[in-house]
């Protein structure tokens, strides 16, 4: 038999030939046409994601508010890169600057703490103390007004000393990063962003 | 029905891909940007419902990511994965949405427990490849015959989206066409369909 029209291999499938012809059809594929299984495979696909495709649009009202959204471009905050560019993060907390109480028995670990700050970003810093003159820093870059952990998860960090990069980690889906065995000194911190960058300078790690 | 249609002044829009519209709205192009919210509308809007957030929790979540997608579109270099990237922000923002609900105990907005039709996000905000995978596919289709010429796309449309099953009389009589032309229409168009998918289907 010759192949059968794509008109009927799709009547095949949707069961719309008659017995005699569906028979047909049916013993060609199984004498094991490549062409002819593949329009039916194909076709079944289709037919598949039709059935299993449960979607709904939003409600008119919905469709036509997220339109105005382009409408309102002055309205807009700033992006980023408006507002960053390459921006260097200020230090707003440090642990080991906080006066000591008279006669109170410290509390304080050899952990530092630092905080930094850079628009709507921030990055807090865990520095480990000294163990055979290497420390661990850990921090978690965070956005203010960031929804979710979208806009800090997979940013490139690198840490940098006198130019050099010493090492480069990800931040992984909650903005979380790990430096382990960094040797004492001063080091600075570059976090990219896709519309700017962050410098984050002068992080004492192991340093008084 | 499950409408799919298209205006004459939009045709050319439906016919561009993702990375021409990304790059028309970056230049300022309105109806660039009304192709493009209106061609994911279904996908971005299906997954809370499909979550069993409740309407206005999608509303919020449709707006929300619309406006994401705006403030991205710079970003976005790649065309190919707008849908990705929808998808991946769009079940983010149910996870986050449905976490709060839960802190604030206020019961989802779905009473219909009738569990096939409906996803489960898990606590990453990720949805399971095999979930997004078949998004994607439905959201391939629907795109590929809003992308086909007026007529296919009108037969196709009541052959594949409607409420309820047509005949070929009932198609005939909407259509104002023969009974007999119903299937040789069908089976160009539907061969038309399959250029236009290129083996993503």
């Amino acid at each position: 038999m010759n192949c059968p029209s794509f008109e009927r291999l799709v009547d095949f499938v949707d069961s719309r030939l008659e017995e005699r012809e569906a028979a047909r059809v049916e013993a060609h594929l199984a004498s094991g046409c490549g062409v002819c299984g593949e329009t039916t495979s194909w076709y079944e696909r289709v037919r598949h994601t039709v059935e299993s495709d449960h979607s709904v649009a939003p409600p008119s009202w919905v469709f036509k508010r997220a339109v105005r959204i382009f409408d309102a471009p002055k309205r807009r905050s700033p992006g980023l890169t408006e507002r960053i560019g390459h921006a260097i993060a200020s230090l707003v907390f440090d642990s080991f600057a906080r006066p000591a109480l008279v006669g109170v028995r410290s509390t304080e670990t050899a952990n530092r703490q630092l905080l930094y700050r850079a628009d709507d970003y921030s990055i807090d810093l865990q520095i480990s103390g000294l163990e055979h003159s290497n420390a661990d820093v850990m921090g978690q870059i965070l956005k203010e007004r960031g929804e979710g952990f979208e806009s800090v998860c997979g940013l490139k960090l690198e840490l940098a000393r006198h130019d050099d990069v010493i090492v480069s980690v990800v931040t992984n889906d909650i903005g979380e990063f790990k430096l382990t065995g960094i040797e004492q000194g001063v080091y600075e911190l570059r976090v990219a962003l896709s519309e700017g960058s962050i410098t984050v300078p002068n992080i004492p790690v192991g340093e008084p | 029905m499950k409408h799919i249609g298209a205006t004459k002044a939009s045709e050319n829009l439906n016919e561009r891909d993702d990375r021409a519209l990304v790059v028309a709205c970056l230049e300022g192009d309105h109806a660039a940007w009304e192709a493009l919210i209106r061609r994911y509308q279904r996908l971005i809007y299906s997954i809370p419902i499909k979550a069993r957030l409740s309407q206005e929790d999608a509303a919020d979540i449709f707006q929300s990511v619309c406006l994401k997608l705006y403030e991205k579109l710079n970003t976005i270099r790649d065309g190919e994965r707008v849908s990705s990237w929808l998808i991946t922000t769009t079940s983010r923002e149910c996870w986050r949405i449905s976490a709060r609900n839960r802190r604030e105990a206020i019961p989802s907005g779905s009473d219909d427990e009738n569990g096939s039709n409906f996803i489960e996000i898990p606590a990453t905000g990720l949805l399971a490849d095999e979930e997004r995978e078949v998004l994607e596919r439905q959201h391939q289709l629907r795109h590929a015959v809003e992308a086909l010429p007026d007529r296919c796309r009108e037969l196709i449309s009541m052959l594949f989206y409607h409420e309820n099953e047509l005949s070929y009389v009932d198609i005939a009589g909407r259509m104002k066409m023969p009974v007999p032309s119903i299937g040789p229409t069908r089976a160009r168009c539907l061969e038309k369909l399959r250029k236009l998918l290129a083996g993503k289907l």
